[in-house]
């Protein structure tokens, strides 16, 4: 565990899908996968999961999954950060099941622990004749792959719906970040704890 | 003085060795300006750029470390290719890597430039007055920057927004920089546009942001301008839409040429950036 010359950094990633809101969905599930760069590998956790399927609390409209996200990285180079992708599903009114959201983030990369809001979008068909076949189908576009609402390139063509909110949480740990020379956290909260010292200390000050 | 020619890219480039004096030179047969000398002591390495992101290291050592050092290599780099043999006395190892690979994957006393890494979101926009949007953006550097990897600019998806006055357009900004100098810290800069529901787009506004230049992440909110033309214009706008456009972008993120521009304000991008610094402190550099 101990060594003085490391040549990767971990990323220990502890944290949960807390919930949702979409105001017009009930009875929604979500899957979640990781996307990251190719010199990022998961040594440890699960890469993917799909959660329990909740309801509407009656009185705060709140969708809660209170699913478990648990999984570390290595890696040689911070491009490539990982991203959560998260996509929820419900079913519609004919009880097929529909997306209801694709939404993705990265993971924050400064330890501790950070709650995160992330929008939720559908893809929209671009023709009104195409938006009238799935109007009249009960099918609505979905990405065949998730995993591309986490690149940026051909995303100039597509449109999309926001209609809804996941909130996660993260519990960040990092390993040899540092050493490897990466700054992530600004100096001054380093000297952050002597300030408060010598302020909080009468005899400190001269 | 004696020469040996050693085939590297499927170019059909060659590099040439030569021996003078005792010190080891190798040279770029296609470009002659990187010619570099490989140290006499053992396990030294020598870089030479000879095209923009290959880099070409060699040693000289004896034959167990020289089949060592190449496997070694073989496992780190799995980009990269490496040959070794025998030249007179020693034993030579030769590797041609990436120079991202290189930068960030050798230890020990290489280059060390510093890095800059730029992880974040461009959330959405809110306060314009129709809410489908969506955005074109870009990161200006100076010329002591270089783009390692990631992509410098983009265009967002288009979003009709369901609930709120928010458009939301999560758009991933993952972008890897080296620099030599602190002159032309990046900039992002975005331009909104409306699309309405026939597809016709339309100007929303110009806005600039500075990348953080402290370490972390950081939420940033950048404000926006349109330029606003003549009132006869502007009257024409109200009717069928349009408007003036900026013919050098380049205003965006300058201030020399706006004196005569006649603006107004137009709503706010939300930006979620994350700052990873490498190696500045190695310079003196206090972020």
């Amino acid at each position: 565990m101990a060594s003085s010359n490391p040549s990767v950094f971990l990323l220990m990633i502890n944290g949960q899908i807390e919930g949702a809101k979409f105001p017009e969905y009930d009875d929604l599930y979500c899957k979640y996968c990781f996307v990251y760069g190719h010199d990022w590998a998961p040594t440890s956790g699960v890469e993917e999961g799909i959660s329990q399927i909740t309801s509407k609390n009656r009185e705060s409209h709140n969708l809660v999954w209170n699913f478990p996200l648990d999984i570390t990285f290595k890696s040689t180079n911070p491009f490539g950060w990982p991203q959560i992708v998260v996509s929820v599903y419900g079913p519609d009114t004919f009880g097929n099941d529909v997306v209801r959201g694709y939404g993705a983030i990265h993971i924050p990369f400064t330890p501790g622990k950070h709650t995160r809001t992330i929008p939720m979008f559908v893809p929209e068909s671009t023709s009104r004749l195409q938006k009238f076949t799935s109007w009249l189908m009960g099918r609505r576009p979905e990405f065949t792959d998730p995993k591309v609402v986490a690149q940026g390139e051909g995303r100039e063509v597509t449109r999309v719906r926001s209609q809804g909110f996941v909130t996660l949480q993260f519990n960040i740990v990092t390993k040899d970040m540092k050493k490897l020379g990466y700054d992530t956290t600004p100096r001054s909260s380093d000297g952050a704890s002597v300030t408060s010292l010598s302020a909080g200390d009468p005899t400190h000050t001269l | 003085m004696r020469c040996m020619l050693a085939p590297y890219t499927a170019r059909e480039q060659y590099l040439s060795f030569r021996e003078e004096d005792g010190d080891l030179w190798i040279t770029n047969t296609k470009s002659i300006v990187s010619e570099s000398k490989v140290p006499n002591s053992q396990m030294a390495q020598m870089h030479s750029l000879v095209r923009p992101t290959v880099l070409i290291s060699a040693c000289r050592s004896g034959k167990q470390i020289a089949t060592n050092l190449s496997s070694d290599i073989n496992t780190r780099f799995r980009g990269g290719r490496t040959s070794s043999w025998k030249f007179r006395d020693s034993w030579y190892v030769l590797w041609i890597i990436s120079l991202v690979d290189f930068i960030t994957k050798c230890e020990g006393p290489v280059w060390l430039m510093a890095e800059l890494h730029i992880i974040g979101h461009i959330i959405g926009a809110s306060g314009f007055p129709q809410t489908s949007l969506f955005c074109k953006w870009g990161i200006h550097t100076g010329g002591a920057w270089r783009l390692l990897s990631g992509l410098r600019e983009g265009q967002t998806q288009v979003d009709f927004p369901q609930v709120g006055e928010m458009a939301y357009w999560s758009h991933p900004i993952d972008i890897h920089y080296t620099t030599k100098g602190l002159q032309g810290w990046p900039k992002l800069h975005v331009q909104v546009w409306h699309q309405d529901s026939f597809g016709r787009c339309e100007l929303y506004g110009y806005g600039y942001c500075h990348v953080p230049s402290s370490p972390g992440q950081h939420r940033l909110q950048c404000a926006t301008w349109r330029p606003l033309g003549s009132w006869q214009e502007q009257l024409a706008q109200m009717f069928v839409g349009g408007g003036p456009q900026l013919r050098s972008p380049d205003l965006i993120y300058s201030g020399a040429d706006r004196y005569r521009l006649h603006t107004v304000a137009m709503g706010m991008v939300e930006v979620e950036l994350g700052v990873i610094l490498r190696h500045f402190d190695r310079y003196g550099v206090e972020s």
